[in-house]
């Protein structure tokens, strides 16, 4: 037998130095862990401004002037919460909004319950969000709104623009499923596997622990042992077990998702396919992709293993408009919007697009700075809304600067490429 | 057939003996129970019997008449037919009790003799779960018969289905111990993996000296091993099935509990369920209506 080649005192002196290094952890994490912790989400204050049934309207409070005319909605996805994009103050893409001057408005789409069981995805497009849009456009006066989709909510943003297009500016989209034929997610495999009908039949609602337990399923090694190694590895830091608990309360706030939702979700979606292939019908009506004439960014992660890029980047191809832009971020589904490096390029990348798209015929100048890596977009002077158009007819759309087609894969850095592109 | 009829008088006798054995005992036992005391009176006052004695007496005579009665070679020949059918009743589930744990032993022996054999890394295809399938058939097989005799009398149906349950729970385990095994493999072999690496890494010479970096290549190692088995055939097959026969358990325990609560002021699922679809048609309607209104009030 051959022996190993490395001395045994040299293992142990190492042992010995892991255990006293442990030791060390151990007496930090007792003092942290027994201390007060800030593990609060959400922070940035808000006002409910509209509430229909379990959905809720918040309409953020702007610390300036609000600098861009059109107002921009974000709908989140009914799986997890909304909570996510102001996890934590540091980290906040609605803060890196705000700070912009950005009038913004998100949904709370709430807890649903057994009575939400049959609420249908048309009931969700063109009831809650079209009640919510056409509130938005009443209170602020301005004739069109920008819609932000996130995952799932980005699927509903495209359906309801594709609807309504009259009522959409701009269109931007992120980590959006919109091409559900792949094989490159495991969710996409198990969707396609499972008994819709019986699922839904016996729950109600699609359970939001149910779906927890399959999120973790997709990747044990890293999500049930790896991830509790790093805590209890980290132990020690405040500010650490501070960011990791936010997250964990973050995941595991996870809502049910109404039955009728689901199954529509499962079966015309991912088992069907027929949104990108512009044969879905919502509420009895066709969903024509090529009815999206509106600039449409479309984000997605390199390395996302719940919607792969394979699921996002044919949509730019399929809808009508000519201002459409892919970016690729090398990062996960979650990492977007709380990972430091895609809080330097996301938000400010979002906050330009809007800007430059923003004014009748001229887009809002914003300097060099705004585009430097860690900075924050300064808010541009406040404006004033333009009147809005007459109900019923479809307002004049400013000329655009510069309608193309664009495709981006930032690896490693965002901000170089669009400075180039620029 | 000679023996038969040997075998069977000798059991007559047996239980003529029994009987007979059974009668003195219930008469000496009656004979036994003390008179009520002679000053004795009823609270009443009428003087009537203890009613303590009075059942005790009863029993023993009703156990003495049944003595008497089985003690008459007819009589006792009919009582031991219906009695024989029991056993039979019985000696059949336990006989399927014991093949079914013969079969069993049998598969664990065979997959014991599987166990010096190699098992190949990252490769979860054409497994041997044949322990779990063997249960799974036999149990359909021999024991879920069990539980769907047809009930009988007013309670028929509320029996039929705790039957279902049980039999569900029972299906249900053996399907989520097959999931579960399958889900625990990767550990299996990424610890051999791990320690195959690990002993080509110290022949080289490049054994890691921090026990993180260790760790680390095991993660690895699993990482890779959960990602080939979520993409097997296998793996979806039985997440497949796990998850329908979870489904068909909730809705057997849901069944069982409607039962339950039917009995209490408390509205049940289904009930709360037509109330909301009620509730949800209404309010469509309503917002609808809504909408038209503040449109024509607008013109």
């Amino acid at each position: 037998m051959d022996q190993p080649k490395i001395s045994l005192d040299l293992i142990l002196a190492n042992i010995a130095a892991e255990a006293e290094k442990a030791q060390d952890t151990v007496t930090k994490a007792s003092e942290v862990l027994l201390g007060p912790l800030e593990t609060a989400m959400a922070t940035t204050p808000y006002d409910v401004v509209y509430e229909e049934d379990r959905v809720k309207l918040k309409h953020y409070r702007t610390p300036g002037d609000v600098t861009l005319k059109t107002p921009l909605l974000v709908t989140y996805a009914l799986i997890n919460r909304e909570t996510m994009l102001d996890l934590q103050p540091d980290r906040s893409v609605v803060q890196t909004f705000l700070n912009s001057g950005i009038d913004l408005y998100m949904i709370d789409w709430g807890y649903p319950t057994r009575q939400d069981r049959f609420v249908t995805i048309d009931d969700h497009i063109n009831g809650y969000m079209d009640n919510i849009v056409d509130y938005v456009l009443e209170k602020t006066g301005a004739p069109q709104i920008n819609l932000m989709g996130i995952c799932m909510g980005g699927t509903f943003c495209v359906i309801y623009s594709a609807l309504h297009p009259e009522k959409i500016k701009n269109l931007i989209t992120t980590v959006t499923p919109t091409n559900f034929d792949t094989d490159k997610g495991l969710l996409h495999i198990w969707m396609r596997a499972i008994d819709t009908d019986k699922i839904i039949d016996t729950f109600g609602n699609l359970p939001g622990d149910f779906m927890n337990l399959g999120f973790l399923l997709l990747n044990p090694a890293r999500l049930m042992i790896d991830k509790y190694v790093g805590f209890f590895e980290n132990m020690g830091s405040k500010s650490f077990v501070e960011n990791f608990v936010r997250m964990e309360k973050w995941i595991f706030d996870s809502p049910d998702v109404p039955g009728e939702t689901f199954r529509q979700f499962a079966d015309d979606f991912y088992k069907k396919n027929l949104l990108i292939q512009s044969k879905l019908e919502i509420g009895g009506k066709r969903v024509d992709l090529k009815n999206i004439t509106m600039p449409l960014l479309n984000f997605y992660g390199m390395y996302d293993h719940l919607v792969p890029p394979e699921a996002c980047n044919l949509l730019t191809k399929c809808v009508g408009s000519t201002d459409t832009e892919d970016i690729t971020l090398d990062t996960g589904h979650i990492g977007i919007y709380v990972s430091s490096k895609c809080q330097r390029e996301f938000a400010p990348k979002i906050i330009k697009w809007l800007r430059e798209r923003d004014g009748e015929g001229r887009p809002v100048p914003v300097s060099a700075t705004n585009e430097t890596v860690g900075e924050q977009p300064s808010p541009a002077p406040p404006l004033k809304r333009p009147a809005r158009p007459e109900a019923g007819k479809k307002p004049a759309r400013p000329a655009r600067p510069r309608p193309t087609r664009k495709e981006q894969t930032i690896k490693p850095s965002l901000t170089q490429v669009i400075q180039e592109t620029i | 057939m000679e023996e038969n009829k040997s075998e069977k008088s000798d059991m007559d006798a047996t239980i003529e003996t029994m009987m007979k054995a059974s009668t003195d005992f219930w008469t000496s036992m009656l004979k036994a129970v003390p008179a009520s005391p002679p000053n004795f009176t009823a609270p009443d006052g009428e003087g009537i019997k203890n009613r303590y004695a009075e059942s005790v007496e009863a029993t023993l005579k009703r156990l003495q008449a049944a003595s008497s009665a089985l003690s008459d070679p007819q009589m006792a020949d009919a009582v031991l037919k219906g009695l024989n059918t029991l056993p039979e009743f019985f000696l059949k589930i336990a006989k399927a009790g014991w093949e079914a744990s013969a079969r069993l032993q049998e598969k664990a022996v065979e997959k014991a003799g599987k166990i010096g054999q190699k098992t190949e890394a990252y490769q979860f295809e054409n497994l041997d779960q044949g322990i779990f399938k063997a249960w799974r058939e036999i149990y359909e097989e021999e024991f879920s018969q069990y539980f769907q005799i047809p009930q009988l009398g007013l309670t028929r149906y509320y029996q039929e289905r705790l039957n279902h349950l049980l039999d569900q729970s029972n299906v249900l385990n053996a399907t989520l111990s097959e999931f579960l095994y399958l889900l625990y493999l990767p550990m299996e072999k990424s610890m051999k993996v791990f320690q195959d690496k690990v002993e080509d890494l110290s022949k080289e010479g490049n054994i890691p000296d921090k026990a993180k970096d260790y760790y680390n290549l095991w993660v690895k190692i699993l990482e890779g091993h959960y990602m080939n088995l979520f993409k097997s055939p296998e793996y979806l097959t039985s997440f497949r099935e796990m998850l329908s026969q979870a489904e068909d358990f909730v809705h057997a325990k849901n069944e069982v509990l409607q039962d339950i609560l039917q009995s209490l002021p408390v509205p049940t699922n289904r009930d709360m369920d037509n109330i909301y679809k009620d509730l949800y048609l209404l309010k469509k309607r309503v917002k609808v209506l809504e909408k038209e209104l503040a449109r024509k009030e607008k013109k």
